[in-house]
């Protein structure tokens, strides 16, 4: 490249286009994502078939739930900053992030350490503890780094960066965050109900 | 991007936690019917639609992808 | 101090820290530091054997240190630095986890805790993550255009940029480069594999070999689609970049420390089940195969970032009166790879994850014993590397179709077909992978469907030769370089076509599994559909990216040499398969009577090497000392055609307009582009 006037053409980018390339990457990559989990599932589906480990079912609903309230949470968040309503969009981002950590104890801290399938505690049950572990760690490793980038943009938030002009940031950590909660909405069945439970466990 | 409208915002809140209770009502219904159907792969799958559906249209907008289609 | 002598300093002070830092990491892994890579038998000294570890490390650090005396602010060697860095923190990190788990030192452990961060160091070197980063603490970055402030153009390649023409050109040569070191690997087990009898490899360097061959060339090959897309996409489409130029540069930095973390699989014992990496071998053998699959899993984020830049910018950055229809068909071939390389590769992900989870944590996913099955692996590993073959011919594919209009002065024919046949080239792909496991054990009643879709796929890559046939029916030919390599692709891809369904039918299928015909196969695939129309898109854009022309007459003496050299190997490997031959052994039987097939075999190799030796180094004499090309020199419509050569930072003055089709040659009146709409109608360019 030779050292020329940096001059964009005329025409550039308006910030509209630009809006709308943002969000159809982002939808992009969670199609690529989709495929990912798509994977993860069929795989649950070859090993177990229409089987499935004794799971504490009062532990799957909880976290379930509160996976899909923080949800209706971020929501919220966004709505709320899309109006100028800095306050709220504080408060349900913060609700947001603590229901997703209660969420990581639920299925890390306690699911991990008390399932049945867990060699640790007595349990061998070899394929339905790999699945397990496999498909509740893949999606807490999302869940973890949706609640880093929720956090940043309540950083962001707070020093006064989002408001009903420039809201992107926070629209994205939302769908992504719906996104991990989607996956569970499938992960949550097909690991606690879908099929006849076996092995040890009550 | 029109002015910020407090009650159109009050609106959206609402229909946020209209979907809210919709997704638990379907969480109850797939707990039972692991317990009473058995477990139904099929009816577990197509709640599991049903919710990713409601998800994806009212909280994640997904229709905005398609709007507005730019200058050709 | 003098810049040589800065230089030369920092190679001995890098070349005596690599060797101290593999003496010691090797060391905390129990081998001892003098151990000896998968070697040679007895034909080397035990002495070069014993160094070469050493030796390497100290070379690869030693170069390092040059860069850094050269130009301290050298992306590419901070990179390295963050890399070396990033691999002694994972080993820590890894090793103080399991001591808070309670678990002792394992190596094997430690050095996929060390690769999988080493990359996130390198791109923390290079600067491919700077203004995220910076984003995050709210501060705002603009685009960045040109070199680093004060230093000279030539560093722009070197570190993180953001341009796609620079970017373009980073892959491609990266890409080049990689396919040199495939290349000489398979130039090394030829060698052996020309007479019957062990020569000088012992069977585990053979099968690192084989293996390191297989996964470089399509690393190679995925680089120089990369190169090709993100160079020539924008300037087809009109714009000014890529749709989100910062995710661009990211992309290309993630495949070189994962090349790197491929090519280091040599040092840790190397693996032995082919690029394939089927468990249970892949569970059992050396440690060198996390190295592998672990650099695989980064370069597969590339592919899936890269290609979603790519589509983006393809459905939202065309100029006005483009419409999907009046695009490039470059464009097509393009967006159909990408929307195989967006969605497939994810399993390939998967399924690497799940064997070095198999390996690292005893998650028995492809363990009977445990309740685990080995198919398992094979279908998730094909649902993404048969897909992938068609990431790999696709772009190439399109490259002809591009090319043919221009130097046949007609029309295309079939644009629609050839477009939509792109995109249901990319859908049916999805459906075929079981063919790969027709003598693998899968049930009965999925054989005969993944044949019968297997064939079907024929059916849209025939519309394209059908098409091209009726591109060049009676136009008027003219031959340089770039068109002697679109017709020898045609030809090429046409017999790796042919050997296609005695693979699909399962019958024939049982026979073939596993042996040379299938090699032949996919080299003749993968040379028509890649390598052929890569060289093709070389010589024909050079002119246009360097503003030189190259030597007409040492780009015909490649093409002879790799075009003669190609058809000899390849029907000759065919030949070998029908009689028997299997791959992937590093010997076999004299009573197959293969043995001059295979001499024959090797040399034709060899000479294949020296003919892209000789493009090579065409391509790079001719950048520098070439004559000085004219803006047109091939008489295109294409709109990059009609800027200045090279390219102007921001490629087009003004937003140019779409009037016409794109293939109308020798229409009296036609027109493609109005290239400055501003000053009206008069400024649009005259058909050819």
């Amino acid at each position: 490249m030779t050292a020329e006037a940096h001059t964009p053409p005329a025409g550039g980018i308006s910030p509209a286009k630009r809006l709308q390339m943002n969000r159809l990457g982002l939808w992009l990559f969670l199609l690529s994502e989709t495929f990912l989990f798509g994977g993860i599932l069929a795989a649950r589906f070859y090993l177990w078939g229409a089987t499935r480990p004794h799971l504490d079912q009062i532990l799957g609903l909880s976290v379930t739930a509160m996976l899909l309230v923080s949800s209706f949470f971020i929501n919220r968040a966004e709505v709320a900053i899309k109006h100028d309503d800095r306050i709220e969009f504080l408060r349900s981002t913060g609700i947001t992030i603590l229901l997703g950590l209660l969420f990581l104890v639920g299925v890390v801290g306690l699911e991990w350490r008390t399932a049945p399938v867990n060699p640790a505690t007595g349990g061998e049950f070899g394929i339905y503890g790999d699945v397990l572990f496999f498909m509740t760690g893949m999606h807490a490793f999302h869940v973890l780094t949706g609640v880093i980038l929720l956090g940043v943009v309540a950083y962001l938030g707070y020093k006064g960066h989002f408001h009903a002009r420039n809201f992107y940031g926070v629209e994205a950590a939302a769908i992504y965050w719906h996104f991990v909660d989607l996956v569970w909405v499938f992960f949550y069945p097909a690991l606690y109900l879908m099929g006849v439970a076996v092995g040890p466990g009550h | 991007m029109s002015a910020p409208d407090p009650t159109k915002k009050k609106r959206l809140f609402r229909r946020g936690l209209i979907v809210l209770i919709a997704l638990l009502i379907l969480e109850v219904l797939d707990y039972y019917t692991a317990q009473l159907l058995n477990g139904s792969v099929t009816i577990l799958f197509v709640l599991a639609l049903i919710n990713a559906a409601l998800i994806a249209y009212y909280y994640m907008h997904i229709t905005t992808l398609f709007s507005e289609e730019g200058g050709h | 101090m003098s810049r040589t002598s800065r230089m030369f300093l920092g190679f001995v002070v890098g070349f005596v820290a690599g060797a101290v830092l593999l003496t010691v990491m090797r060391a905390l892994v129990g081998l001892s530091p003098l151990a000896a890579i998968p070697a040679l038998s007895a034909g080397f000294t035990p002495f070069f054997n014993a160094l070469a570890p050493l030796l390497s490390a100290g070379l690869l650090l030693g170069a390092v240190g040059l860069m850094l005396g050269l130009d301290p602010a050298l992306g590419l060697a901070r990179g390295l630095v963050g890399m070396a860095i990033g691999f002694v923190l994972g080993i820590l990190l890894t090793h103080f986890v399991r001591l808070g788990l309670g678990l002792g030192w394992d190596a094997e452990s430690a050095w996929v805790g060390g690769a999988s961060l080493a990359p996130i160091g390198f791109l923390l070197g290079v600067g491919a993550l700077s203004d995220w980063l910076k984003w995050t603490r709210g501060m705002h970055t603009p685009e960045q255009h040109g070199p680093p402030a004060g230093r000279p153009a030539w560093t722009r390649y070197f570190g993180f940029d953001q341009n796609h023409k620079v970017i373009g050109v980073q892959y491609t040569v990266t890409g080049i480069l990689i396919m040199g070191v495939g290349g000489t690997l398979a130039m090394i087990f030829r060698t052996e594999l020309a007479a019957v009898g062990r020569q000088f490899l012992s069977p585990d360097a053979f099968n690192t070999y084989i293996s390191l061959h297989g996964i470089i060339m399509i690393a190679s090959i995925l680089l120089g689609i990369g190169g090709l897309a993100n160079y020539l996409v924008p300037l087809m489409l009109g714009a000014s970049d890529m749709a989100f130029p910062r995710l661009n540069g990211f992309a290309f930095w993630l495949t070189v420390p994962s090349a790197i973390l491929i090519i280091m699989a040599i040092f840790f014992g190397g693996w032995d089940t082919g690029w394939t990496g089927y468990a249970p071998l892949s569970v059992r053998g050396p440690i060198g195969i996390n190295f592998f699959m672990i650099g695989m899993f980064y370069f597969g984020f590339s592919s899936i970032l890269g290609s979603l830049n790519l589509i983006v910018t393809t459905l939202k950055m065309r100029a006005p009166g483009m419409n999907l229809f009046r695009m490039p068909i470059f464009v097509w071939a393009i967006l159909s790879t990408s929307l195989i390389q967006l969605t497939a590769t994810q399993f390939i992900g998967l399924s690497f994850l799940m064997v070095v989870l198999e390996r690292n944590l005893q998650m028995g996913f492809f363990n009977p014993a445990e309740g685990g099955n080995v198919i398992l692996f094979q279908h998730l590993f094909w649902f993404y590397s048969h897909p992938a073959v068609y990431i790999f011919i696709l772009p190439g594919l399109g490259i002809i179709s591009e090319l043919l209009p221009v130097f046949s002065r007609k029309p295309l024919f079939g644009y629609k077909w050839i477009a939509l046949s792109s995109m249901a080239i990319a859908l049916m792909g999805f459906l075929v992978w079981g063919h790969h496991m027709f003598a693998a054990g899968i049930e009965d009643a999925l054989r005969v469907p993944f044949m019968y879709s297997t064939m079907l796929v024929a059916v849209p890559t025939g519309v394209k030769f059908f098409s091209w046939l009726g591109t060049v029916w009676r136009g008027k030919l003219f031959f340089p370089t770039p068109m002697l390599f679109v017709l020898a692709a045609i030809a090429v891809f046409l017999i790796g076509g042919l050997t296609g369904p005695p693979l699909a039918t399962i019958s024939t299928d049982l026979h073939l599994h596993d042996s040379y015909f299938v090699v032949g196969h996919f080299h003749a695939t993968m040379f028509g559909g890649f390598v052929f129309p890569f060289f093709a898109a070389l010589y024909f854009w050079f002119p246009k990216i360097t503003g030189r022309m190259y030597n007409e007459r040492l780009g015909q003496i490649h093409w002879a040499l790799q075009t003669v050299g190609f058809y000899t190997m390849s029907l000759t490997m065919a030949r070998a398969g029908l009689l028997g031959m299997r791959r992937r052994i590093v010997d076999y039987d004299p009573a197959l009577g293969v043995e001059g097939m295979q001499l024959i075999v090797t040399i034709a190799g060899y000479i294949i090497f020296l003919g892209v030796l000789i493009g090579v180094y065409n391509l790079w004499i001719s950048a520098k000392r070439g004559q000085v090309a004219a803006i047109n020199p091939w008489g295109s419509r294409s709109p990059e055609w009609q800027i200045p050569s090279p390219i102007p930072e921001h490629n087009y003055a003004e937003p140019f307009e779409v009037v016409g089709d794109p293939y109308d040659y020798g229409l009296p009146g036609s027109v493609y582009v109005n290239m400055s709409p501003s000053r009206g109608a008069a400024a649009s360019t005259p058909a050819h």
